[in-house]
């Protein structure tokens, strides 16, 4: 889409609403002419707009516009011939505007600030520019901030709907006095058989009022029923609009048919599920599993529920503990039920990335503003003799007041258009990456990102608060300064009033300082993104796939045969041209972060306690070299290490030094103890068997959560599982996909009901770990980056500016013979003592916005003295320079071509 | 209301160029625009022209007359009234007296030359 394009596209669309507007502007006009030929000057404007329209774009758009403001605003045709009084169109002008008075008077001013914005394009475009830029992030910030955390969740009345933390064991069925209705669920995986091929694909078991909750209907047949969900009754289904389109061909009559799945709630066989329903395409629920939902059979706790409108949140609460109190004995006193609003809940992890761009962008758009506020007072500094001479002709002050305003508007809404096409060609093009980095789905689907009417009304708001305070300023300061003699001169910089100077100096200097603590956070961010990226993974993730592999409890139940069919498949994957290296996990490094689980290391000989904590995976012989995990000491699993021999463990150098200090941990004992988090029982009530550490490999890093807790790495064929995963490494040239295909032949070849799911790359999940950081300091640092030119911007426009407005003066002294750098110099302190003020204050906000980030550093203090000092220093360098070339070019001109200068 | 000044005082431009516009013959609103800014580049706006066509035509220099068979949605055409056609004729020898004016021709070379 060429911008060019795009301002035609936008310019055609403005012109039915253009001829509106006019229509109502011809009020300005008598009512005979406007009654006699109303309607045929709204028709010759609407032709005039659609001539220039297609034959220039948008500048035609403009212009035509302009001939209507200037005819709206200019006198009313008088008699045919001149008359002395309208020959002198200024005198005139003045006298008119003196008296006039409502709309007409106001569509007047409006004339005179087109003329003035017209009048200056390089400077109105500039302007508008910087601004355009500044609204524009803002607008495509605040519409994902809107996407997930304003708008209410794609459902009615979502802001009932709560989520129960803890999970308690309180059953959704004890709570119809607290909810409305409340639901929980179960997520699993339907491996769907049949004609159409295996497919595994994401469900849930869930409570019958599951969706009711949401307030969705199905789209074709209906919900569950409540018998539905009795144990003895026969199993239904409802399936996503996506299965019944991909996988049953959109067939009408698709409700009462069956579909065959294996799951984990009845692995040992195929099960056939009686399909009741579809469910609409556009239902939404916070975790993706919902392409097959069919009603739990067991009693579940609560998750979520939809509040009574009579219930307020509190009571609920309370009731909800009362209820758990009753149910679980021994809670600790201090126990308590949280409801929180499930919007909340959902985007509890986004929201403080998302307040900090926020808080960035706003800092640039303030930024953005006192930039143009400082241009604009050095420019109406300048205007002094324009505006003074309007003013001697009879304006009032209200008057000279509302041109200004009406420029400020013109200015800030040429900046909102441009910046909202910006921002939505900016979210049109960064939307799903956004997604992907952020790592949560955005409620309602990714088109709800977008920039949706509340958006552009906030945009609006902005605007006219920012044009108006683009007018008022100026006109405050110039009224205030009214008292100087009009037109004597003022273009030769005297006559000036102390309080421009310093408001434009205050503004400058908060600039530097917004802009020194923008820096400053982006610094920060900057490097704990590097920190996470040289971070030492303990693994090479290059070229390395994943996938999983699960098979079906009734057709493998003794783990030898799950282990038969593991190592035929890696005995096949490992002849293949194109891989490298395999080997099975139970899982793989930064595929979802997996608890670390207690552990205790046998006491040798003396009383040490020898407890540590570290995460727990079975891996194959070979995994270790196949991720480029260096053995230190000992042994690799091998093939003797099965089900009937001696168990056996390898630990991490870390986790062994921490469960046996200051010995050798070959030949010790280890086991895994029962977990104890959260005081809810995880796996195994009781410890695991004591098995012997015949290994010490490098410690990894696990995941960015957990950093490198440590790990035990047990021997898979001494606890074989019906999910695991295959790993492999492909060899140099050949693609992933094609190890992919290679894995999935093979699999077939060995059990054709085996689908090879959830591929992936590590290497792409460890950048997907790494991308939030890295998308906030690469976001970050380039909002301060622009932060950082607008403020020298504005510094070398003042100092320029202040230069100038004394250039006779610096003439006069360098022809008396004064050294450059003396006069140098007097402008150079001026402007050090703006720069030092705006730096000073803007450490210490650096400071304040560095606690602010505290939650997302990694591996840096929030107050780091590198990050804080080196940006100060920059800052300080940089402006220095920004003050130092106007000052030098002042005092480098030729004082004989100054002097006969005006 | 017929114009004392007629054929003496000057006209202002934008009235001088609506009834130059019409000289040709009659036009509607938006064909005087177009034309007076082909002809001079003069763009005058919807109430500059239909002001004024309502002022000439109260000065009866203009009549309104019906509407534009080919293009009605343009509406009205207005045409040169003889009185409008002499006060165009005498603002042109005006300007031609003018041009002619000794002072004139030496600041614009190559003006006035019959």
């Amino acid at each position: 889409m060429s911008p060019r394009g795009l301002g035609t596209r936008l310019a055609s669309a403005l012109v039915v609403p253009s001829v509106v507007l006019y229509r109502r502007l011809l009020l300005r006009f008598p009512a005979r002419l406007r009654r006699r030929f109303g309607g045929e000057m709204a028709g010759a404007f609407h032709a005039l707009l659609e001539e220039r329209v297609a034959r220039r774009g948008l500048r035609g758009f403009l212009s035509a516009w302009g001939v209507a403001l200037r005819d709206l605003s200019h006198p009313l045709p008088g008699r045919p011939v001149q008359d002395r009084a309208r020959r002198t169109g200024g005198v005139d002008a003045g006298r008119r505007s003196a008296g006039g008075r409502g709309l007409r008077a106001s569509l007047e001013d409006l004339g005179f600030a087109w003329g003035s914005v017209r009048r200056d394009p390089r400077f109105t475009a500039l302007l508008v520019a910087v601004l355009a830029l500044g609204l524009a992030l803002n607008a495509a910030v605040f519409s994902v901030v809107n996407a997930y955390l304003l708008r209410p969740l794609p459902y009615p009345e979502a802001d009932r709907i709560v989520e129960v933390r803890p999970v308690t064991d309180v059953s959704w069925t004890q709570v119809a006095d607290i909810f409305e209705r409340a639901v929980s669920w179960d997520l699993d995986v339907f491996t769907l058989v049949g004609e159409e091929g295996p497919e595994m694909v994401r469900g849930s078991w869930v409570t019958p009022d599951f969706l009711d909750v949401y307030g969705v209907r199905a789209s074709l047949g209906r919900t569950f029923r409540p018998e539905e969900a009795d144990p003895g009754a026969a199993l239904v289904a409802m399936i996503s609009e996506r299965l019944w389109r991909e996988r049953f061909g959109a067939a009408p009559d698709i409700v009462g048919r069956s579909f065959s799945a294996y799951t984990s709630d009845r692995p040992d066989h195929a099960e056939s599920f009686r399909i009741v329903g579809v469910i609409p395409a556009d239902f939404w629920h916070v975790n993706a599993y919902t392409d097959v939902l069919s009603p739990i059979r067991v009693e579940r706790a609560v998750y979520v529920g939809r509040l009574r409108p009579d219930v307020p949140l509190p009571a609920a609460e309370a009731a909800l503990t009362e209820l758990a109190r009753s149910t679980t004995a021994q809670l600790p006193a201090d126990f308590q039920v949280r409801l929180t609003p499930l919007q909340d809940a959902y985007t509890a992890s986004v929201r403080p990335t998302l307040t900090v761009l926020q808080g960035a962008v706003l800092l640039v758009l303030l930024i953005a503003c006192s930039n143009a506020i400082v241009l604009l007072l050095v420019r109406s500094a300048r205007r002094r003799r324009e505006l003074g001479m309007r003013q001697a002709l009879g304006a009032t002050a209200l008057r000279v007041g509302r041109q200004l305003a009406w420029e400020g508007l013109i200015l800030s809404g040429a900046a909102g258009v441009l910046g909202l096409a910006a921002a939505a060609l900016l979210l049109d093009l960064t939307r799903a990456g956004l997604q992907a980095r952020l790592g949560r789905a955005i409620p309602g689907g990714l088109e709800a990102l977008s920039l949706d009417p509340s958006v552009v009304m906030a945009a609006a708001g902005a605007c006219a608060v920012i044009g108006l305070s683009f007018g008022l300023v100026p006109a405050l300061l110039f009224l205030v300064g009214r008292g100087v003699p009009l037109g004597t001169g003022d273009a030769r910089g005297r006559g000036e009033g102390r309080s421009p100077r310093r408001l434009r100096a205050a503004l400058v200097a908060s600039e530097v300082a917004l802009s020194t603590a923008l820096l400053a956070g982006a610094g920060l961010m900057v490097r704990s993104a590097v920190h996470l990226h040289r971070m030492p993974l303990g693994f090479d993730a290059t070229g390395v796939i994943h996938g999983s592999i699960g098979l079906r409890h009734a057709s493998y139940p003794d783990p030898s045969m799950r282990v038969l069919l593991y190592e035929s498949l890696l005995d096949r994957v490992r002849g293949m041209g194109d891989v490298e290296a395999a080997a099975m996990a139970s899982s793989t490094p930064f595929s979802g972060i997996i608890r670390p689980d207690a552990l205790e290391g046998e006491r040798v000989r003396d009383a040490s306690d020898g407890r540590a904590r570290g995460t727990v995976t079975s891996v194959g012989a070979g995994f270790f070299s196949a991720l480029g995990i260096p053995l230190l000491r000992g042994r690799d699993f091998g093939p003797d290490d099965t089900e009937g021999s001696e168990p056996v463990a390898i630990v991490s150098r870390g986790l062994g030094e921490r469960l046996w200090p200051g010995r050798d941990p070959l030949g010790a004992r280890v086991r895994t103890l029962p977990g104890t988090d959260g005081g809810m029982a995880m796996g195994d009530a009781s410890p695991g068997p004591w098995r012997t550490v015949v290994g010490i490999v490098d410690d990894i890093t696990r995941d960015l959560g957990n950093g490198s807790d440590g790990q035990l790495w047990l021997a898979y064929p001494q606890q074989a599982g019906y999910w695991m995963s295959l790993v492999a490494r492909r060899r140099p040239g050949a693609s992933s996909a094609s190890v992919v295909t290679s894995v999935e032949r093979a699999l077939a070849e060995l059990d054709p009901d085996i689908p090879f799911s959830a591929t992936s790359e590590l290497e792409r999940n460890v950048a997907a770990a790494r991308a939030p950081t890295r998308l906030v300091a690469w976001l970050l640092g380039g909002f301060a980056g622009f932060a950082l030119v607008l403020s020298l911007l504005g510094l070398y426009g003042v100092v320029a500016y202040a230069a100038r407005q004394r250039r006779r003066d610096i003439a006069i002294r360098i022809a008396l013979g004064a050294d450059v750098d003396s006069v140098t110099g007097l402008f150079l302190r001026n402007g050090l003592l703006v720069v030092a003020l705006g730096v000073g204050t803007g450490v210490i906000g650096g400071l304040f916005l560095g606690q602010a980030l505290a939650g997302q550093l990694r591996g840096i203090p929030p107050g780091d003295p590198f990050t804080h000092g080196a940006v100060a220093a920059g800052l300080l360098l940089t402006a220095a320079c920004a003050v130092w070339l106007p000052a030098r070019q002042a005092s480098r001109a030729a004082p004989m071509t100054v002097l006969r200068e005006d | 209301m017929p114009d004392r000044d007629a054929g003496t005082a000057p006209l202002t431009p934008a009235v001088f160029h609506v009834l130059l516009s019409l000289a040709d013959g009659p036009l509607h609103g938006y064909g005087v625009m177009k034309r007076a800014e082909e002809d001079s580049g003069l763009v005058l706006g919807p109430g500059t022209v239909y002001g004024s066509l309502q002022r000439l035509e109260d000065a009866g220099w203009v009549r309104v007359g019906r509407e534009d068979r080919a293009d009605a949605r343009r509406g009205r055409l207005f045409e040169l009234t003889s009185a409008g056609r002499r006060a165009l004729e005498a603002e042109a020898r005006r300007i031609t007296r003018l041009s002619h004016l000794e002072g004139v021709r030496r600041l614009v070379p190559g003006s006035g030359t019959p």
